[in-house]
C-alpha cells in the first residue's frame, strides 16, 4: 500500500467513525463522552484530509486550489480504482 | 445543502468483471429495499418530524444513504467494466445492456425501474419511524441474500459493510421511536394524535 492509499484509508476510517458517532449523538445529544470523542475524531479527520489534499489533490471541490488548472477534475473519482 | 467528499465511505476494488452478479446487486440501487429509496424516504420524512433529534437522525442517515447509493453504483460500474460481448450474452446481462449498455440505471433486479411506490412518508412520526425500522430490516435481508449468491471477496466486503450499517441504523431509529413515545407518554393514547398536523401536541426539542 502506497502513502496515498494509507492516508486515504486513515481519512476514511476517521470520517466513518465520526459519521457513526454523529448518529449516536442525534439520539443522545447530552452524552459527554460521545461529544468529546466526536470532537477529537473530527479534528483528526480534518488534519488527515488537509495532509492528503496537499499531496494528492482536493477531496472537496476547490480545496487547496492554486496554479492554472482546476485540480478537482484532474484527480480520479472514487470508483475509478480498479 | 450538501457538500461532496471525493471518497467512498467503504472502498470498492473489484478485480473480476461479473455482469451476472451486477444484475442481482442492482436491486440495492433501485429496488424495493434499495439505497436510493432509503435516502429518498428519510430525506423526505424529516420535514414533518416534531423533534429535532429525529430530524437530525433522518438528515444524517439519509445523507449516509446517498453515500451508499455511491458504493452500490461503484460496485455495479466495476462489475460491468471491460465486458466482452460474449460475457454480456452469456450472463443474461443483455436484457439490461440493450437499453443502458454499461450505464448505471436505478432499477430492481426484476427490471422494474426505481419507484417511490416502495417508500412511505405519512406525516406521522410513529407510522414513519416504524416504516424506517422495517426498511432497515428489509435491506439487511437483501444484503444477506446477495451474500448467499457470491463468493467473490472483493464484492462481499463492501456488501458486508452495507449490511452492518442497516443494523446500526435500525438501532438508531429504535431510539428515535423511544424519544417520540416518551414525549407522548403522558397522553393516554398517543396514536390518537398526528403530531405533524394536530395543534398543541407537538414534541419538545432536545
Amino acid at each position: 500500500m502506497n502513502e496515498r492509499e494509507q492516508l486515504m484509508g486513515k481519512f476514511r476510517s476517521l470520517r466513518f467513525a465520526q459519521v457513526d458517532l454523529g448518529l449516536f449523538l442525534d439520539s443522545h445529544p447530552d452524552d459527554p463522552e460521545a461529544l468529546a470523542t466526536y470532537r477529537e475524531l473530527m479534528r483528526e479527520a480534518e488534519a488527515v484530509k488537509k495532509k492528503y489534499e496537499e499531496s494528492y489533490g482536493p477531496l472537496t471541490p476547490g480545496a487547496g486550489s492554486s496554479g492554472d488548472y482546476w485540480d478537482w477534475v484532474a484527480t480520479p473519482f472514487p470508483w475509478e480504482s480498479c | 445543502m450538501w457538500t461532496y467528499e471525493k471518497t467512498l465511505q467503504f472502498p470498492v476494488r473489484i478485480k473480476n468483471p461479473n455482469p451476472a452478479l451486477a444484475k442481482i446487486i442492482i436491486s440495492q440501487l433501485g429496488g424495493p429495499h434499495g439505497e436510493l429509496g432509503a435516502a429518498t424516504r428519510y430525506l423526505s420524512q424529516r420535514f414533518s418530524m416534531p423533534d429535532r433529534r429525529i430530524v437530525g437522525m433522518l438528515t444524517d442517515v439519509g445523507t449516509e444513504e446517498l453515500g451508499h447509493v455511491e458504493i452500490v453504483s461503484s460496485i455495479l460500474a466495476q462489475l460491468t467494466k471491460n465486458m466482452s460481448e460474449q460475457q454480456v450474452k452469456e450472463s443474461g446481462f443483455d436484457v439490461y445492456f440493450v437499453d443502458h449498455t454499461a450505464g448505471i440505471y436505478p432499477q430492481a433486479a426484476s427490471g422494474v425501474p426505481f419507484s417511490t411506490s416502495t417508500i412511505a412518508s405519512t406525516g406521522d412520526v410513529f407510522a414513519d419511524l416504524n416504516e424506517d425500522l422495517a426498511a432497515e430490516q428489509k435491506a439487511r435481508v437483501t444484503y444477506e441474500n446477495i451474500l448467499r449468491l457470491t463468493d467473490d471477496p472483493d464484492v462481499r466486503e463492501p456488501i458486508k459493510f452495507l449490511r452492518q450499517r442497516e443494523i446500526n441504523h435500525y438501532q438508531r431509529f429504535a431510539e428515535c421511536l423511544g424519544i417520540a413515545q416518551d414525549a407522548f407518554a403522558e397522553k393516554k393514547n398517543f396514536y390518537y394524535y398526528n403530531p405533524a398536523f394536530d395543534r398543541g401536541v407537538g414534541l419538545k426539542n432536545g
